[in-house]
């Protein structure tokens, strides 16, 4: 009822007041507020950030779909740019793999289990999965010894383990 | 003597030598009018879609099939290039079908080593294809429609290290209004893409919070290879983007249909192509061997926050911002581990969402983890697997309508999924309508009702996680006092509760009406919907309008909605109408006929 009553007000009385109102609508449709997407490097913490999207925009998207900025051909060969770690240097896609899921996979080795936890003892060639995975997770802390870790060092930590 | 002969005459002459000897033993007009060829070409309605000029040999390529298999032929023995830029490794899909067709051409060309070809072409090993849907969020109507992509797999059981391969418009446009009509009439150029699985994984799932649905594809070894050789050959070539025709989800039909010959899939799709609409051709084509549900992080998420419902403790340690690690020392183990979990999924979109710095997060994101790795493992939670997108009605609509007035309407949209439509397959409150337009047949009159040409409303569950603010849009025309035709823009906000099968939504809603001289209203809306099975739907809808000088519009709309099948239901709606205080009421009784 009180609603009704402020609503009511507003209509009858105020024209300006619901100008106001209009553009401010208008605006929130309008304004658009991009964030750049932080996706590369060989440390923690690189995931991507969203794209703060205006609702104008989302209902533009909705009439449409797959837009891209541009064509990406991401076929690996040991080409992510990052340090290789010592100890382990011949397993280039082992290497591309952990510099793309640190987060990810510390992630997984803190629960000791996942699916790049899985993939990671596939590319290591490791039989026993779920001894490989505990291990880990024991020794999370030798592992992801900082916020300053590199993929590089993540594999020779691993490594060290075994 | 020859060297004063022009080129072209020359290249003149090799044709004339070739027609004599290869080219009249094969019948190259039927070899330039078979299926597959057509398809190397993406050939359709009597020309090719790829609007890339060096997509072509032959001058009139686009339009003609057979000029431009000649054309490529002759490229194919004069080529003079170096190895990696030869026709052969440039344009390895159409080169090998036209060596397979006409064998003895092998003898005649000099056939490259392709080096940097053959080494992705042994990067990716492709043994398997899936295709891969990635379905709506909630509360982001954008995505509504959802996305398809290929992947290419070499081991089934590694998931993460296959690729993925995308179909997408070029454009870094943030104007919405550029960008839809872009978009709408061609005025991107639309590529094909490929990317690690895990990063469309990270994008789709982790940040938009959307449901995967993987199905692996019915294919042999030989028809794989075909497929992505083809995809070697169209990465260098755009074709104008259309979003409602030529998109994402109908680009990929080429390469599936490549692969397997008889099926006849690009065909079915002529004026649009709705991801989930080529997705059901596909299945019907007896495509597909497997399916996979992927859940989305926010399913994880709220998988994980059951766990510790009733524990305010580990709750409040989750969503704290410091993560005071002593506040659930005390909590048992299981509770503890979930109370972590959430915790760093929280953080993580926190992160995610840029409200805090990397710098304030590492440490934090350690600091949880170090804490939850020293407690050992937890079995896997089980999440519940919600209905399939594919089972849903299918996307355009008609209704017809027979009232207590006796009157006749008739409606009909494009796409895609209104209020009164069962929400199976489908996320809840997520409503998106185009080009909806109605008419009505009354004392032998025939007028025109109603038109939205775009209708969204984005009704989002709040749930114990998660707060989104509902919110929707109109624009189109509707009859409002003494029965006149009015434009309309509506555009407002409110809250959604509840959960998916069970819930009630309240918004308002400004709106501008203009019909010779503008009305300007505030509409405030509220509904309660009951969703309980594949079947039935029951829905309480109403609004109030004030308008100036007092005048106001009620509306009150209780309904059911009974499902036959994806093709059809049956709907009951009793519509109360006070404009003005002037009273009017229908019963409405009508059939919805999907297709």
């Amino acid at each position: 009822m009180l609603l009704y009553s402020f609503l009511k007000t507003i209509l009858q009385k105020d024209l300006k007041m619901k100008k106001i109102l209009f553009i401010a609508t208008a605006t929130a449709l309008l304004s658009t507020a991009s964030f750049a997407n932080a996706n590369t490097g060989c440390g923690l913490g690189n995931q991507v950030i969203s794209n703060q999207d205006s609702v104008l925009m989302q209902v533009f998207a909705a009439t449409t779909n797959g837009t891209s900025g541009n064509q990406t051909f991401g076929i690996t060969s040991g080409t992510s740019g990052c340090a290789k770690p010592a100890k382990f240097v011949s397993n280039d896609r082992a290497n591309e793999f952990v510099a793309g899921n640190m987060d990810t996979l510390a992630l997984d080795i803190s629960n000791g289990q996942g699916e790049s936890l899985t993939t990671l003892a596939t590319l290591l060639n490791v039989s026993n999965t779920d001894v490989f995975a505990s291990t880990l997770q024991a020794n999370f802390e030798k592992i992801y010894t900082s916020s300053n870790v590199s993929s590089a060092d993540v594999i020779d930590n691993i490594v060290a383990l075994g | 003597m020859l060297a004063i002969i022009p080129k072209g005459v020359k290249l003149f002459l090799g044709l004339l030598l070739l027609t004599s000897s290869l080219f009249s033993d094969y019948n190259i007009n039927k070899l330039s009018q078979s299926t597959q060829w057509y398809r190397l070409l993406h050939f359709k309605n009597g020309q090719s879609e790829i609007d890339d000029k060096k997509f072509f040999f032959a001058k009139n390529g686009k339009s003609n099939s057979k000029a431009e298999l000649e054309a490529s032929i002759k490229q194919l023995i004069y080529d003079k290039s170096d190895d990696e830029n030869s026709t052969l490794c440039h344009y390895p899909s159409r080169s090998e079908w036209i060596l397979k067709q006409i064998p003895e051409l092998k003898e005649k060309i000099k056939i490259p080593q392709c080096k940097k070809l053959n080494k992705e072409l042994k990067e990716l090993s492709a043994k398997h294809v899936t295709l891969i849907l990635a379905s709506a969020h909630m509360n982001s109507p954008a995505s509504a429609f959802g996305h398809t992509f290929l992947r290419i797999d070499n081991n089934p059981n590694t998931p993460l290290l296959s690729y993925a391969v995308n179909y997408a418009a070029q454009t870094a446009e943030d104007n919405g209004f550029v960008y839809a009509y872009q978009g709408l009439f061609g005025g991107y150029k639309g590529r094909y893409s490929i990317d690690p699985y895990y990063k469309k994984l990270k994008e789709y799932s982790d940040l938009e919070q959307r449901d995967i649905w993987e199905y692996t594809l019915d294919l042999t070894q030989e028809e794989i290879d075909r497929l992505v050789l083809h995809i070697f050959e169209i990465r260098h070539f755009y074709a104008d983007y259309f979003f409602l025709a030529e998109n994402c989800s109908y680009n990929l039909l080429w390469l599936i249909e490549i692969a397997k010959q008889k099926s006849n899939l690009t065909s079915q799709f002529n004026h649009k192509a709705i991801p989930i609409d080529t997705l059901r051709a596909v299945i019907s084509e007896n495509l597909i061997k497997k399916t996979i549900y992927r859940p989305s992080k926010r399913a994880e998420i709220l998988a994980i926050s059951e766990d510790i419902k009733d524990n305010p403790t580990a709750l409040k340690f989750a969503r704290s911002n410091d993560y005071n690690l002593t506040k659930i020392e005390y909590l048992d183990k299981k509770d503890k581990i979930a109370s972590l979990e959430l915790a760093t999924a929280l953080l993580q979109i926190r992160r995610s969402d840029n409200e805090i710095s990397k710098k304030e997060y590492l440490p934090q994101f350690l600091k949880i983890l170090k804490s939850r790795s020293k407690l050992g493992k937890v079995n896997k939670r089980e999440i519940k697997k919600p209905s399939e997108p594919i089972d849903g009605h299918y996307s355009s609509k008609t209704t017809f309508s027979y009232t207590n007035n006796n009157s006749f309407k008739a409606r009909a949209k494009i796409s895609y999924h209104d209020i009164y439509d069962n929400d199976y397959g489908y996320i809840s409150g997520a409503y998106i309508n185009f080009f909806d337009t109605a008419i009505e047949y009354k004392n032998n009159k025939l007028t025109f009702d109603e038109i939205n040409l775009l209708e969204i409303k984005s009704y989002a569950i709040q749930d114990a996680i998660f707060s989104p603010i509902s919110w929707e849009v109109a624009l189109g025309g509707k009859r409002i006092f003494n029965h006149e035709l009015y434009s309309f823009l509506k555009a407002g906000a409110g809250v959604t509760l509840g959960n998916e099968r069970f819930y009630t939504y309240a918004t308002l809603t400004p709106t501008i009406y203009y019909k010779k001289d503008e009305e300007h209203s505030i509409g405030a809306n509220i509904g309660i919907l009951y969703n309980p099975s594949k079947r039935f739907k029951i829905g309480f809808l109403a609004s109030n309008e004030w308008f100036k000088e007092d005048r106001e519009i009620l509306e009150i709309e209780p309904f059911v909605t009974y499902s036959l099948n994806q093709a059809s239901a049956i709907n009951i709606k009793y519509d109360y109408k006070e404009i003005n205080k002037k009273r009017e009421e229908e019963l409405r009784l009508s059939w919805f006929w999907y297709f």
